[in-house]
Order: C-alpha cells, then structure tokens, then sequence
C-alpha cells in the first residue's frame, strides 16, 4: 500500500530538462535517505554544542554553566567544530543526491509545495552559509562585513528551523526509502546500477563518509592530543605556541604590550568589597599560589592543556573583604569595549580552587601574548573568557 | 548520452504528489519550522549593527544560487565528461576519488591560502596546509589505484 508512494512517482521530465536528463542512480531516495539521516545527526549536535556555547557566553538569568567538570566545554566545542567539519562532505552529496529536485516540474503544485520549497531556501542557503562561516572563522578569514558570533547563531535558528519543516515533509518517504521493502533495493535497481557502470550508490556514500573521515582524522588533532601529528589541515597544532601553547589574540594586536610591561602596572581590586586593593606584579608573587593543569579551550575548537600557576580569584576576593558567593568581572587592559576585553566569573566559577589569576605558565612567566602579567584561567571556561592581561578585578555582590 | 541498451531509466528524485506527504506531521514541522526561522530573523534584525541583515541575506541565498547554478552543474558536467571518456573499469574509482578530492580541498581553501595569517602570531596555521592536502590527495589515488590494480589483476587471472 505504502509501495504506492514509490510507484505513482512524478513523471521523469525534470524542470525545463529532457525526460531522464538527470540519468545517475546516485540521484535515488535511498541514498538521499542515508545522507539526511547522517547530515540530521551532525547539524543536531552542531546546534546543541553550538547553542551551550552561546548559553556558556550570553547566560540568561534562569541558567548558569557550572565550573566541573573542567574539559566539559573543550569538549563540546570540540565537537562542534569536528561535527561541522565532517558534515561538509555530507551536506555537498546529499544536495547532489537532490539536486535533480530543483529542477522538478511544474516548480510548484499545491499551497503546501509552496511552502515546502520556500522553506528550502533557507535550508539549502543555511546549511551552506553555517558551514562555510564556520571554516572561514576558524581560519581567521572573515570575508563579510558583519560580526560573526551572532550572525553564525542567528542563521543556525534559521537553518534549523528550516530543518524541521524539511523533516516534516520527508519523514514518511525517508522511512519507507530506508525500511528493507523499498524499491531502490530491488533487483531492478541493482541491475539498472550494473547497466549505468560509474559510481555505484554504494561507492557514493562511501566516498562521502571516506571525504568525512579524512577531514575528521586531518583537524581533531588540534583539540584531541593523539591525533595531533596527523592534523595537517587543522589550522592550530596544541603543541606550537609560545610555552607550548597556542595563541589566539596577541599583545600586540591587542594593543597592551605597554600597559601590560608597565613596572607601576598594578592589579585593582574593587566593586563590592570592604577594601580595594591595588597590587603589584611583587605583592601578587608574594601572595600563597596554588598550580592547576587546565585547558585553554578556543571557541574555533582547539584546545590545549597548561600547568598554570597563580593566585587563586577567590583569595583575592576574601583578601579585599567580598562577599561570599560573590561574582566577578574580569577587565583586561585593552581599552574599554574591544571585544572580549571584560569577562564575567559567575559565583561557581569564582568559588572554584582552580580559578586562577596565573602569573605562571608551564614553569615560566606568563608569555606577553599569553597575558602577561597575570590573566584569568579557570575550569570549564570558554578561551574568549579567560580573560587575558588582567587589570582589574571588579567584585559583584550576589 | 546514450544510454545502454536495456538500460530502463533509474528511479526519477522526483516525489509522489500524495496527499499523505502534507498530513498533520508536515503542518506540526511547518508551525514549529517558522517559529524558529522567525526567532533566528528577529535575532539578525535586533542587532543590525553588528549582523548587517542585507549583508547576511545575500551571503545565504548567494550561497545557495553559486551551489545550485554553478557548483553542482560544474560538478555533472565533469561527472558525465569522466563517464565518457574514463574506461568501465576505473570508472567509478576516478569518481569517487575525484569527488573526496575536491571536498577535502574545498575545506581546505581558506587555511591553504592563509587568509587569517597574523604576521605576529606563527602559532595560527603553524603548518603548511598546501603540503598537507598534497599528501592527502596523493593517498586518495594511491587507495584508488591500488583498487584498480587489484580489479585489473583479478580480470587477468580469469583470463
């Protein structure tokens, strides 16, 4: 009965094409099948990684991301970097597989096609623009003229949606294509593949998952230390950097590198406390340290462990008399407004042993471009959120 | 092209007009789809300063029309030129091939021509990406030829 779907197909004529211009038997439902399903799972766990990390950076105030486990956002964020990655390959063969339905003919049938196909648009153009957004930002290349953060989110609420009504549409016919009775499977097809000799639908997929796995296996390295030698086209390796770790903005580029080699450089302490400090690169050294090993975890989805060593934030808070559960807001000497120049510490991560102010990384000074002379580096925290060149600490009552 | 004698046309993309393909489930996606692409419209127009909108609706859709009109055309027509000329037996081997090599390149565009490089910082893009899809690449032919070898050797030993 359900058969019927297959059989009262539309006609072959394609678009303004001739009858079967579109002769490949890589252009079946089945194969489109495996790759929606494939494509479905990578840009869900893109959208959930992708939407923590907006959470972790913009909390709203009913949410709060909590310090522990500490590698829990190099984690996802180094799933979502590698998920969007390997869903390249995916994405380009499955509108292959498609591609002869936008040309189908008449362009449009009934109120509920039109709606199907607008919602396309956005579907095809999302998908398209979130992956090569995302590749283009991890490669530093932003040939547009807006701001990527809220432009990449905003789009993935767009092609997300536009994923749904997709799913909506498609459901039925995916899960027939896919179930063992339908007709692609048939002997006629097999034979019909024999006769057509290029590549098989077999061949397809699997040079789509091979294309997939060759991405994977070339960039993981650059957050998943085993896999670190192989990551030829990964655009950091965990192993190179000033002190053995990667950098993301330098000093220079931040426009510190005075301030932070300032000798009246002073670290301010201020905001709800009983008194404001105002301490010296000495005082701080002076002052009981404690080292942690944690990871800087890079939005763009590289990461790298340090064995940092500094002053915990939470001492300085009881030091200058601040309220217990209290929050913090980081400032960086980079002028007010530069992006990601200020971070909030909210009261789990400001608690926390390991939230440190370092003054030390891997057994030596701070490295200018890693924020000399002291810059926030605690547990669990986004890389854009540890603030570097840290001049002031700025306390928030709970 | 012509195709091969009793060779019946494949199983056309194109999907059954029935009814039951825009039943209750369709609308459910339909209203759910559109609140979420409205929220995702309302977050680009609420910062227009930072998100340029026009900008952002020529980079989707141009995306979309370079793939649909370019891209892909570019794509059968190189398939069909290899169909033609590429003998049966490597046929499906050179596409295949052809067709990871030109994903994993396309990845690669942006951190092979070292678009982002910041003169003061050689921890970004430490490596040279061009000789790392060369490598890449040259595995992809080697598997591929490899295959091709062994289809060729297994045809001669059945004589």
């Amino acid at each position: 009965m359900s058969d019927d779907r297959f059989t009262r197909l539309a006609p072959p004529r394609v678009g303004p094409f001739r009858e079967g211009a579109f002769e490949s038997p890589l252009h079946a439902t089945r194969t489109a099948a495996w790759l929606g399903l494939a494509l479905g799972v990578c840009f869900v766990t893109c959208f959930v990684t992708g939407f923590l990390s907006h959470l972790i950076q913009h909390p709203p105030s009913w949410w709060s991301w909590p310090a522990r486990p500490a590698g829990l956002y190099r984690l996802s964020q180094g799933i979502h970097v590698t998920t969007g990655i390997a869903s390249i390959p995916l994405l380009l063969a499955k509108l292959w597989t498609v591609y002869p339905s936008f040309w189908t003919w008449p362009p449009v049938r009934s109120a509920a096609h039109v709606i199907e196909r607008i919602s396309l648009l956005p579907l095809v153009g999302g998908s398209l623009f979130m992956l090569f957004s995302g590749v283009a930002s991890i490669s530093r290349w932003f040939p547009w003229g807006f701001s990527f953060p809220p432009v990449h989110y905003a789009v993935a609420w767009i092609t997300m949606g536009a994923l749904v009504v997709h799913v909506g549409a498609k459901i039925g016919v995916t899960r027939l294509a896919l179930s063992p009775r339908a007709p692609d499977l048939t002997v006629d097809a097999a034979a019909r593949e024999r006769g057509w000799g290029g590549l098989t639908r077999r061949g397809f997929l699997g040079a789509a998952a091979a294309a997939s796995g060759a991405l994977v296996v070339t960039t993981v390295g650059q957050t998943f230390r085993p896999f670190a030698a192989l990551g030829v086209l990964a655009p950091r390796d965990p192993r190179v950097g000033p002190q053995g770790v990667p950098v993301n903005k330098t000093a220079g580029n931040a426009g510190v590198v005075e301030a932070a080699t300032d000798p009246a450089f002073r670290l301010m302490v201020d905001g709800d406390v009983a008194t404001p400090l105002a301490l010296s690169l000495e005082e701080l050294r002076a002052m009981p340290q404690r080292a942690a090993t944690l990871p800087i975890a890079c939005v763009d989805g590289w990461s790298a462990n340090g064995r940092w060593r500094g002053v915990p934030l939470r001492d300085l808070v009881v030091l200058a008399g601040g309220p217990e559960g209290a929050s913090v807001v980081t400032h960086s000497l980079q002028r007010a407004g530069a992006p990601y120049a200020m971070a909030d510490v909210n009261p789990s991560h400001a608690a926390d042993a390991d939230t440190l102010l370092a003054l030390e990384l891997n057994g030596e000074p701070l490295a200018l471009d890693h924020g000399f002379p002291v810059r926030l580096i605690g547990p669990n925290r986004p890389g854009v959120m540890q603030t570097k060149w840290v001049g002031r600490v700025e306390v928030l009552a709970p | 092209m012509t195709r091969p004698p009793g060779l019946e046309l494949p199983p056309p993309f194109a999907v059954a007009e029935d009814s039951s393909r825009y039943g209750p489930l369709f609308w459910v996606g339909v209203g759910l789809g559109w609140v979420a692409i409205s929220f995702g419209v309302w977050s680009l127009l609420a910062k227009p300063g930072a998100t340029h909108p026009p900008a952002v609706a020529v980079w989707v859709a141009g995306l979309a029309l370079v793939h649909d009109l370019f891209l892909a055309p570019a794509a059968l027509l190189v398939a069909r030129l290899i169909h033609r000329v590429a003998p049966r037996i490597a046929r499906g081997l050179v596409l295949g091939a052809l067709a990871i090599s030109g994903m994993v390149a396309l990845y690669a565009f942006p951190v092979m021509r070292r678009f982002g490089a910041q003169p003061d910082n050689p921890s970004f893009l430490p490596r040279n990406a061009g000789a790392g899809l060369a490598v890449v690449l040259a595995l992809v032919w080697i598997v591929a030829g490899a295959v091709l070898a062994r289809r060729l050797h297994a045809r001669t030993d059945r004589g």
